[in-house]
C-alpha cells in the first residue's frame, strides 16, 4: 500500500513536472503593455465549448478543440521597444526541455529584431502532444501553449483557417525541422 | 480508604436482580410493540389527510427543479459561448504566429539559396 502511494505521488509529480507554467513575470508585463490578450482555457471548458460549436464553419475548430486539454495565450503589445527582456521569456523556455519538448522552428532576425520559436511536445508514440509558440518582436510578445494531441492536419488548419491563409504542409507528413538563425 | 470510597463501593456493589425482573421487562417490551402496531394505521390516516397539502408542495418542488435545470443550462450555454469566442481568438493568434514563423523560415531559406547560387 505504501509503495502504491509512493508510486502515485511520484507519477503525479512527474506528470505535474511536465506541465508548462506560464511565468509569473508575464503578468507583470501586462502593466507595461498597451494591449494585452490573455486566454486561459482548461480541458473542461474546452469540452463544454466544443459541444456548442455547431455553427457553420465551426467543424474544423471543434475537431481540434475536442481533443485538447488546454489552450493558454499571453500576448502583449507595447508602445515602445524594450519593455520586456529575455529573462521574461527564459523561465518559460527553461521548461521546454528535451526529450519531452523539441524545438522545431527557431528564427532570429537581428535586422528586424523578430524572433519565432516553435516547440512540439511528443508522446511515447511520436505523436504531437502539445505545442508552444514564442513570437517576439521589439514591440510585441506572444506566447501560445496548446496542450493536447495535434496532428499535421490540425496544424495546417491552424495556420490556414480562422481568417489567415493556409500553411502549405503535405498531408500526413511529419512536420519538418527548420532551425534557422 | 476514606468514607466516600466506602460509600461508593457499597452503592456500586454487584447484586442480583429481584425475582421476576426479566419477566417484567419482557412484558413491558411486548406492550410497547403492541402500542406501536396500533398507532401505525393512525399515522397513515394523518398522512391521507395531509395529501392535499403535499400535492402543491410536490408541484412546487417539481416546478423549481425544472426552472433550476433550465437556469443551469442557460448558464452553461453562456459559459460555452464565451469560451468559444476565446477559443476562436486563441486559434487565430496561433494561426497568425505559425504563419509568421513559416514566412520567416521561407525567407531565411530563400536568402540561403540566393547565397548558394551566387557562390
Amino acid at each position: 500500500m505504501k509503495r502504491i502511494a509512493i508510486f502515485v505521488l511520484l507519477a503525479g509529480t512527474i506528470a505535474f513536472g511536465q506541465e508548462i507554467k506560464m511565468p509569473v513575470n508575464l503578468d507583470k508585463l501586462a502593466a507595461k503593455a498597451s494591449e494585452t490578450t490573455e486566454v486561459t482555457l482548461n480541458g473542461r471548458t474546452l469540452q463544454l465549448a466544443a459541444k456548442f460549436m455547431n455553427d457553420e464553419g465551426d467543424e474544423e475548430a471543434r475537431n481540434i478543440v475536442k481533443k485538447l486539454k488546454g489552450i493558454y495565450v499571453r500576448s502583449f503589445e507595447f508602445d515602445k521597444p524594450g519593455e520586456y527582456s529575455e529573462a521574461d521569456i527564459e523561465s518559460l523556455r527553461s521548461q521546454l526541455k528535451s526529450p519531452i519538448w523539441e524545438k522545431v522552428v527557431n528564427v532570429h532576425s537581428k535586422r528586424e529584431g523578430e524572433n519565432a520559436e516553435i516547440y512540439f511536445k511528443t508522446d511515447s508514440t511520436d505523436q504531437i502532444a502539445g505545442l508552444v509558440v514564442i513570437a517576439a518582436d521589439p514591440k510585441e510578445l506572444t506566447i501560445v501553449h496548446i496542450d493536447g494531441p495535434l496532428d499535421p492536419g490540425d496544424l495546417e488548419k491552424l495556420g490556414g483557417d480562422f481568417g489567415v491563409p493556409r500553411l502549405e504542409t503535405r498531408p500526413q507528413a511529419k512536420p519538418a525541422k527548420a532551425g534557422a538563425r | 480508604m476514606n468514607d466516600l470510597e466506602k460509600q461508593l463501593r457499597s452503592a456500586l456493589r454487584r447484586c442480583d436482580p429481584p425475582t421476576g425482573f426479566a419477566e417484567r421487562v419482557m412484558a413491558h417490551l411486548d406492550r410497547d410493540t403492541d402500542r406501536d402496531s396500533q398507532q401505525k394505521p393512525a399515522s397513515w390516516k394523518r398522512w391521507l389527510k395531509l395529501r392535499w397539502a403535499a400535492i402543491p408542495a410536490l408541484a412546487a418542488i417539481l416546478v423549481f427543479g425544472f426552472w433550476f435545470r433550465g437556469y443551469e443550462q442557460r448558464q452553461q450555454e453562456k459559459e460555452a459561448l464565451a469560451a468559444k469566442q476565446q477559443i476562436m481568438l486563441a486559434l487565430r493568434i496561433t494561426g497568425s504566429k505559425l504563419r509568421m514563423a513559416k514566412a520567416k523560415v521561407k525567407a531565411v531559406e530563400g536568402e540561403r539559396r540566393k547565397t548558394e547560387n551566387t557562390l
